[in-house]
């Protein structure tokens, strides 16, 4: 058995079966998985760093949609729910997710922490335990508010129409150094401007003297006498798309999956990994997205600028009904070519005018409420993770109630007419048309939904009936040296874009696991 | 059985795929349409269905149908195979006359419909009470959609261009590295960064 040099040693390259030992193994490259590799290196664990996507850096990033998404996402940009009903945006790629997220972030607010404790038996993890975890990475991230100049005109529609409503809204904090608003946050940062974990804690960790090996899809963990003893992978080919017909096995004295939500589930299900809370691949949530296209008679040119500069968290606490909160999403043209409905000239006629269009969007805070229980993971004959999810009578009203919203800020902000994403007649040029919303095929494969945040299915909880990790350092319950360290663990959706709260509670595990093995 | 449950087919979903595979050499539709090049997901009866389509969803705009269908085949690649599998059985019902008459069309397979006569059905699917016919639409809708917006031409005629220019990375290989020798690729072609970038760095691959 060997070991791999510290440095990023690419899969498809490799000539020979590779056999490798070390003190940690983290699946997954992204956010939970990068933090916990720098820190473990850096505490002078030997780490291998095992990621699926390719090790495509700055100059590799070229702000095109059709080199991003079947390069930087999963399914190659084509993950959704096993109906269809939601297209799922989620990496996969060096870096994770915060290679191609849109630079947001917020700490997990308070209600949110507390809910988990009150509900699910989560305990350790308090904001204020997390509050120093959080300062650490919004100091190493560079996370700062966004400078007023660089707010673009899809976001200042935001602003302006949910200000003329009287919602409250914020500038958002964002980790970037020296941001030009290319607007390609989701392609790739091709000036290297984002501090995602290609940029920060991969280079740290490497710095520290771990070692990451790419295109190595972890295809099961492997169990004995209730300790992870290997991860096996399959090395797939530089597409990301073949097998190599090569296979990496690593043998760690303790594993951290970082795989995300979804991704996490279904490699232990793969391995069939003890679950004694029947919690496994149970309890995703995507914080559902509805979205309007408000068009304006001057030019919006929403591929230009950070994607996202304001928010509105006005309508997050409902009570009974689904909470959500306002975004915006860049107006690239594949992505906005998919969005709107219809096809032929009817899609032309009102696609053509896609440089004056705003995209508003309103994230559902799932997982709340006991009726709304999300989704389910589940793994296909091919390997491959689905997701099904069950959108309830609940989420419906809820979709309903935020394109009414959504309608309203932007004929606020001065919108001639907006699109909702429904097939058949969706225009609405004046709050009197409002009604009519009730009306849209409100059903899965008429309207366009969305998700770009994944959690849950491998949810943390004290109570081992509850949860699959416990919740001070996401210890697997039944496994002593399994760790599960990313957005998976999320008891609910964290009601805000997760990233920060992944960073916070991994470097607040991360030290904790590190602890744990040091001493023994 | 395993992939009815993929696409939650009800009891009608399952009595069309029933028939799905045994009519389609009864009443054959029109597969003049060959591909360019070999295909990398679909079968050649699927591609032709997939042109037809492409045709009627890129309608009114710049594309080639049969470019829009390459890409898509290419796309695919990157889904699980049952979703591919999913997709090129979508286009076998589509084509298929008495699914077409089951679902209030006509006993006609698409490809040999008139330009209209397809609209109409490609709004009976998504318009169908099948969740099933409403989902392959939707699928197959946007992946034509994608492939052609996501072409830089096709951006360009709707006044999108990229932020900044940049250099041409080696091209991808399957066994070859990614990980680009910046050294060589700055001596080739400068980088043009606009007001306001980060000092270059070591193009963020540590």
């Amino acid at each position: 058995m060997k070991t791999l040099p510290a440095g990023i040693t690419e899969g498809q390259t490799l000539e020979g079966d590779l056999e490798v030992g070390c003190d940690l193994a983290v699946i997954g490259s992204g956010a939970g998985g990068a933090v916990t590799a720098a820190t473990a290196a850096q505490a002078g664990l030997s780490v291998v760093l095992l990621e699926e996507g390719g090790a495509f850096g700055t100059e590799r990033f070229r702000q095109r949609e059709d080199e991003a998404y079947p390069f930087l996402y999963q399914d190659g940009g084509q993950r959704a729910t096993k109906d269809g009903a939601i297209a799922i945006l989620q990496g996969r790629a060096l870096g994770g997710g915060t290679t191609v997220n849109w630079t947001t972030c917020f700490r997990t607010p308070d209600y949110i922490v507390e809910h988990w404790r009150k509900k699910h038996a989560v305990g350790g993890v308090s904001v204020a335990e997390l509050a120093p975890h959080w300062q650490w990475a919004e100091e190493r991230l560079a996370i700062a508010e966004v400078p007023l100049p660089l707010v673009n005109a899809n976001n200042q529609k935001l602003l302006d129409g949910a200000k003329k409503l009287g919602f409250e809204t914020a500038l958002l904090r964002r980790n970037v150094i020296g941001c030009a608003g290319t607007g390609n946050c989701g392609h790739g940062c091709p000036i290297g401007a984002k501090q995602g974990m290609l940029n920060t804690l991969i280079p740290d960790a490497i710095k520290a003297g771990a070692a990451v090996l790419t295109r190595a899809r972890a295809d099961r963990v492997l169990f004995e006498s209730a300790r992870a003893v290997a991860v096996e992978c399959t090395l797939l080919d530089a597409w990301g798309v073949g097998p190599t017909g090569l296979r990496a096995t690593i043998k760690p004295k303790a594993v951290v999956v970082s795989g995300g939500a979804i991704n996490s589930p279904a490699l232990l299900l793969r391995s069939n990994a003890p679950d004694a809370s029947g919690r496994l691949g149970r309890r995703t949530f995507l914080h559902p997205v509805v979205a309007i296209g408000g068009f304006f008679d001057d030019e919006v040119a929403g591929w230009r600028g950070p994607p996202q500069s304001v928010a509105s968290h006005a309508p997050v606490h409902r009570g009974e009904e689904m909470g959500y909160f306002l975004e915006t999403a860049p107006v690239h043209p594949m992505l906005a070519a998919t969005s709107f409905t219809g096809f032929g000239g009817a899609h032309a006629e009102l696609f053509v005018n896609v440089k004056q269009a705003a995209a508003l969007i309103a994230l559902q805070v799932d997982g709340l409420h006991d009726d709304v229980v999300g989704g389910t993971v589940s793994v296909l004959s091919s390997g491959r993770a689905a997701l099904d999810y069950p959108i309830v009578a609940r989420q419906w009203r809820g979709f309903i109630e935020a394109q009414k919203t959504l309608i309203r800020v932007a004929l606020a902000a001065g919108a001639r007419t907006v699109a909702t994403l429904h097939e058949g007649p969706n225009r609405f040029s004046s709050e009197a048309d409002l009604p009519r919303v009730d009306a849209l095929p409100w059903r899965t494969g008429s309207v366009v939904l969305f998700s770009a945040h994944q959690m849950g299915g491998c949810m943390m909880s004290d109570d081992p009936k509850q949860g699959v990790v416990r919740s001070s350092d996401l210890r697997h319950h039944q496994i002593d040296n399994l760790f599960v360290v990313d957005g998976s663990v999320f008891p609910t959706a964290t009601g805000v874009n997760p990233q920060l709260s992944i960073y916070g509670l991994a470097h607040l595990a991360a030290t904790r696991i590190v602890d744990g093995l040091s001493k023994g | 059985m395993k992939r009815r449950g993929f696409l939650k087919l009800g009891i009608v979903g399952g009595a069309l795929l029933a028939v799905a595979g045994t009519t389609l050499a009864v009443l054959p539709g029109d597969r003049s349409v060959r591909p360019r090049v070999p295909l990398a997901s679909l079968s050649e009866a699927q591609f032709a269905v997939l042109v037809a389509l492409a045709a009627r969803v890129v309608a009114r705009t710049t594309a080639d149908p049969l470019s829009v269908a390459h890409a898509v085949d290419t796309a695919l690649r990157f889904a699980p195979p049952e979703v591919q599998k999913d997709l090129g059985l979508a286009l076998g019902l589509l084509d298929n006359a008495l699914v077409s008459l089951l679902t209030g069309g006509r006993p006609t397979p698409f490809t040999m419909l008139k330009e209209q006569q397809q609209d109409e059905a490609l709004r009976r699917w998504g318009d169908s009470r099948l969740a099933l016919l409403r989902s392959a639409y939707q699928g197959l809708r946007k992946l034509c959609l994608a492939a052609h917006y996501a072409t830089p031409p096709a951006a360009a005629a709707l006044g999108y261009t990229p932020s900044i220019a940049k250099p041409e990375p080696p091209a991808i290989t399957a066994r070859g590295p990614l990980v680009v020798d910046l050294a060589a690729l700055r001596a080739r072609d400068a980088v043009e960064m606009p007001p306001g970038s980060p000092a270059p760095v070591d193009g963020g691959t540590p």
